[in-house]
């Protein structure tokens, strides 16, 4: 297996909190050619990741309908011909982040369903390769990415051995795990990558992508979805589920530091469950004694939300709502780059106003992921 | 403030309870292995006559996956909610802020003697 050695950062790095615009924390950087990331994955199992086509891995059933990547920016080629827009990290620099204004972006790649593959080993081997090849390819030579330690939550041993090898890189600033599982993410089988977070001081990305997809559940608490529209509408209560998981199976008792993001989510869903949580939580407490507060106060402690796609409504609203789970804290801006399919990041966010616009741009990141963002 | 004799003390065993009308309103009186305490018969949450509900125990504080049962015959919990109060001190276990009106009581002789009003 390659092992990377961090290296230093350039010298002539002076961001401050002052000076910096805005902090994307979901840029999907993506993989021109498994046979890129085969060197860096585990001797035993590149063979595995060189076959025709790339490994075998059960994506979610869905393509998109329409423009792949909306308004993103695309390269083209000497021919005129577009193409990727997430694959090389110079231009991905140029066109997006320096064009944009943004000074950091938080790397979240290109397999969101790396939980829910049937074949543990190969899942971590995809992992650690993905993680070393990130390392190598984009963090190392540009220091606006930062990276996400990718690993795969069926085999929590081997997940959080991978936390436990990249944990203090420098480059790397929080965990990233599909939120498409086999089972809620709150029970105990999977407290040892929490603890593993929590020994880093890492947040914990749950990002959306995989559901239904090889042994995930179906997407949808009744069954399969038909069309990629009903799927993706339907994913929040994804995220309802791993909340009142976490909370109950007492996750945040055991790793009161655990910060958890969530992906591409929303927020209108929230005030909902927090209601609904609380009023059953004062009758039906003694099933689990160990939590000890209000289920709300846990998921306004320890969740944090993006705004790619941030419900468009109108300030009164959101305003509401952002007051009701705290959001002015715990909101982070996310463009979701390259995928753009609902939209410019940057005009969802336009409405708000300038000091909590701030707030969504830089100041919550540098509270989630702290000193590590400028390392 | 006035005293009213609500029971005479052979009436509630170790266990029981008691509901008197009183002043103008319902009470529960309940005997905790031979102490006596006096709640009024209103639940602060809907109103229900929170003194019927089932007197029990309940899981005590603890750490993550541990399970302890304990503090049998001290908790009521309101037929109507299941919302669990403390005998004892009247208060709910998820937030000593609702409560469960409590008055003050003593064995004169053979007799409980509750204190109601001001």
């Amino acid at each position: 297996m390659s092992t990377i050695a961090p290296t230093s950062r350039p010298e002539d790095r002076t961001d401050t909190l002052a000076t910096l615009r805005a902090i994307d924390v979901d840029l999907h950087h993506d993989i021109a050619s498994w046979q890129d990331i085969a060197p860096y994955a585990p001797q035993g199992l590149r063979h595995r990741l060189t076959r025709p086509g790339g490994p075998p891995l059960a994506r979610h059933g869905f393509k998109i309908i329409g423009p792949r990547f909306g308004e993103a920016p695309r390269p083209t080629d000497a021919n005129g011909r577009a193409g990727h827009p997430a694959v090389d990290p110079a231009w991905v620099k140029a066109e997006y982040l320096d064009r944009r204004g943004v000074d950091i972006a938080i790397l979240t790649g290109p397999i969101l369903s790396l939980g829910v593959q049937p074949n543990h080993d190969m899942a971590a081997a995809i992992a650690t390769g993905v993680n070393n090849w990130t390392l190598e390819t984009w963090i190392r030579p540009f220091h606006c990415f930062k990276g996400s330690i990718l690993v795969a939550h069926q085999d929590p041993a081997q997940a959080a051995a991978e936390i436990d090898r990249l944990g203090d890189d420098p480059g790397m600033v929080q965990v990233l795990m599909g939120s498409a599982s086999e089972t809620p993410l709150g029970r105990r089988q999977f407290h040892p990558i929490y603890a593993a977070c929590v020994r880093h001081d890492l947040p914990l990305a749950l990002h959306i992508g995989g559901e239904g997809a090889g042994m995930s559940p179906p997407a949808t608490a009744v069954g399969h979805p038909t069309t990629h529209f009903e799927w993706y509408g339907s994913l929040p209560q994804v995220y309802m589920a791993h909340i009142m998981s976490m909370v109950t199976e007492g996750v945040f008792e055991k790793f009161s530091t655990l910060k958890v993001v969530l992906y591409e989510g929303g927020i209108f869903w929230l005030p909902h469950i927090m209601w609904r949580f609380d009023k059953n939580w004062k009758a039906q407490r003694s099933e689990t004694p160990w939590v000890n507060e209000r289920p709300s106060a846990y998921i306004r402690r320890h969740f944090y939300h993006t705004t790619y796609p941030l419900e468009l409504s109108s300030q009164e609203e959101l305003a509401a709502v952002l007051e009701m789970i705290e959001g002015e804290q715990t909101l982070l801006f996310s463009s979701n780059y390259p995928n753009w399919e609902l939209g410019d990041p940057f005009a969802m966010i336009e409405g708000l106003p300038a000091a909590l616009r701030r707030r969504v741009l830089v100041e919550n990141a540098r509270a989630v992921y702290g000193e590590r963002l400028l390392r | 403030m006035a005293k009213h004799v609500v029971a005479r003390r052979e009436e509630i065993p170790p266990g029981g309870r008691k509901i008197v009308r009183v002043a103008g309103r319902e009470v529960g009186v309940f005997n905790l292995d031979g102490a006596f305490y006096a709640l009024k018969n209103v639940c602060p949450h809907q109103g229900a006559r929170v003194c019927l509900g089932r007197i029990v125990g309940t899981a005590l504080p603890a750490a993550v996956y541990e399970y302890t049962y304990g503090r049998e015959g001290e908790i009521l919990r309101c037929p109507w909610h299941e919302w669990e109060y403390d005998i004892v001190t009247g208060e709910s276990l998820f937030d000593p802020n609702i409560k469960i009106t409590s008055y003050p009581i003593e064995i004169v002789g053979d007799d409980i003697v509750v204190t109601i009003g001001e």
